[in-house]
């Protein structure tokens, strides 16, 4: 029989995503194992987090001031806005050094599957910025999964009618894949959005 | 590719032991029960990571197994790889694909060693019902095409979800409006599978009049054809106002109504339905006669060798045609084939081979046979 609170711990570390029971009961004899600081240390980088981060006004990415430091920063250019499905999409898209546009978060993709619909997603948040004006181009970047697809068309749908240019990031083969193993619903889209080289 | 061994750990009755195969044609014998079948299922199982007979993992556990284990070693170009595929029998979902020790996914795994089947459980093709051809569809283009299986997968995906939201949108949960970004994306990944169906389709009906003029058979007039359900050859707008026109009614059903996952595969003779006009011994020749076309297929898209599992040779078919069959298959296959009687095989010229005895889930010792 595992003592009360050790079950209580490995039973909330479980509940984290990617974690399994085996996982979590890893973990919390792990900190069992380790000095009361550092699980102070984790306890309290849990709760800071908790308290000093929100949701960016403008845009809902993660941030400690309002608005975040990607809405304020003045070198970035407003006109363009690249709409990802979660806040931890900016920095992959961050990373490439390439983008100096603005960002707008959904908070998920449409699955009817879990009850997530269009009101359940921030696609409102995206077309009130579109309709502010100062908004040339709407970049998605949602996943290129089936539900990804399906929220970067309807976004879209919202936005027809209005003077923004929408486009969808390029779908292609992966770079260093291999064409054998590449689906064809892949390569259809690939082929949808060849260029000239 | 050639499966040189064969090692399993708890797979039905088989004792747990390492098999060296031959890489042109391997028979084995031995009376009814002894498992014989269960070596084939075996060699289809690390090669597909499913079986031939059964739907159901766990039936395929020695009893009171917890796991089970098969391995087999492939050679390529003098190259060997080792492939498992491993199970528990707690979650029998979950498999455990490795090629050379490393973790592998599906569409990897099974694009390595290519196995066409035939065995009496696969008359459904043209008995069944619909879904038993749709996979038989399925398996011919994933052999061609490994992406396939993705893109499958990505269609279901869109139904399921598209199914859910037709329910809430009855329900009053969603607009109706919502659905209309699902229909583009069913419209995209339905069209895709259409196509590799329907061009499958129609080279296989080539490859299969071909085959049975070849063997001579007098069943010669057989037609296959895809019937696609609603119209996902046609352009993209077709469909959207397909699509359109029936929103009400699948709202009213609450799921998608045509498409893809309802597809067929006609199977006709003289005009008529196959299942109906068919003998016994007919069908299965004709099913036969498709898994070599199959087999032709792959040989000429792919230009390497399948393994070919043949269960059960001399079961109600003719000896004649079974001596050409042979002769076709030693064209381009390792062949693995069982046989409860050995006297029908003596009498047939399968060219250079190995024989092996099974008894109560133990082979014995091969003998090589016509080789000089």
């Amino acid at each position: 029989m595992t003592a009360a609170p050790l079950a209580n711990l490995i039973n909330e570390l479980s509940r984290l995503p990617g974690i399994g029971a085996k996982s979590a009961s890893r973990l919390a004899y792990h900190l069992l194992k380790r000095p009361a600081v550092e699980a102070e240390a984790l306890a309290h980088a849990i709760l800071e987090v908790k308290e000093k981060i929100h949701r960016c006004g403008v845009c809902n990415n993660m941030t400690d001031v309002e608005p975040c430091s990607i809405c304020s920063d003045a070198r970035r250019d407003p006109s363009i806005l690249c709409v990802v499905e979660e806040a931890f999409n900016i920095p992959t898209v961050e990373a490439t050094r390439d983008f100096r546009g603005l960002y707008h978060v959904l908070l998920g993709s449409l699955s009817p599957l879990k009850g997530i619909g269009p009101d359940d997603i921030d696609v409102a948040g995206v077309v009130r910025r579109a309709r502010s004006g100062s908004i040339r181009e709407v970049i998605l970047a949602t996943n290129p999964n089936v539900e990804g697809e399906t929220t970067a068309l309807y976004v879209a749908q919202q936005l027809r009618g209005l003077e923004v240019r929408v486009t969808r990031l390029a779908f292609g083969l992966p770079v260093g894949g291999d064409l054998e193993y590449a689906d064809q619903v892949t390569m259809a889209k690939a082929l949808e959005g060849r260029r000239e080289i | 590719m050639i499966l040189r061994e064969l090692a399993t750990r708890n797979f039905r009755n088989l004792e747990s032991a390492r098999l060296e195969l031959d890489p042109d044609a391997n028979v084995f014998v031995g009376s009814n029960g002894q498992g014989k079948t269960n070596l084939l299922e075996a060699i289809y199982f690390v090669s597909t990571t499913k079986s031939f007979r059964t739907n159901r993992a766990v039936n395929l556990f020695r009893f009171d197994a917890d796991h089970l284990f098969v391995e087999g070693i492939i050679e390529s170009d003098g190259i060997r790889k080792s492939m498992s595929v491993g199970l528990e029998a707690a979650s029998a979902r979950k498999r455990e694909l490795l090629i050379n020790g490393e973790k592998t996914p599906l569409d990897r795994y099974v694009a390595e060693l290519p196995v066409i089947a035939y065995s009496a459980a696969r008359l459904e093709i043209i008995r069944g019902a619909p879904d038993e051809r749709r996979r038989f569809l399925d398996r011919g283009i994933a052999s061609l095409h490994p992406g396939y299986i993705a893109s499958l997968t990505k269609y279901h995906r869109t139904v399921e979800q598209r199914n859910a939201l037709l329910r809430a949108v009855a329900d009053g949960e969603e607009k109706e409006s919502s659905l209309d970004a699902w229909d583009v994306e069913l419209a995209t990944t339905g069209a895709v599978v259409a196509a590799a169906r329907a061009e499958f389709a129609a080279i296989l009906s080539a490859e299969l009049t071909r085959i049975v003029r070849e063997m001579d058979y007098h069943v010669d007039e057989l037609e296959v054809r895809y019937e696609p359900s609603g119209p996902y050859l046609a352009d993209r707008e077709t469909i959207l106002s397909s699509l359109d026109a029936n929103r009400d009614r699948e709202i009213g059903a609450g799921f998608t109504l045509r498409g893809p996952h309802r597809d067929d595969l006609a199977f006709r003779v003289h005009g008529r339905d196959a299942s109906e006009v068919l003998s016994s011994g007919e069908t299965k020749m004709t099913v036969l006669f498709l898994k070599l076309a199959r087999v032709a297929l792959y040989r000429e898209r792919v230009g390497r060798k399948p393994l070919f599992i043949f269960d059960d040779v001399d079961a109600e078919l003719d000896l004649p045609v079974i001596q050409r069959l042979m002769t076709f298959l030693r064209r381009g296959v390792q062949l693995f084939a069982t046989s409860a009687k050995e006297e029908v095989l003596s009498r047939l010229s399968i060219g250079p081979h190995v024989t092996i005895p099974v008894v109560a889930g133990r082979a014995g010792t091969a003998r090589t046979e016509g080789r000089p």
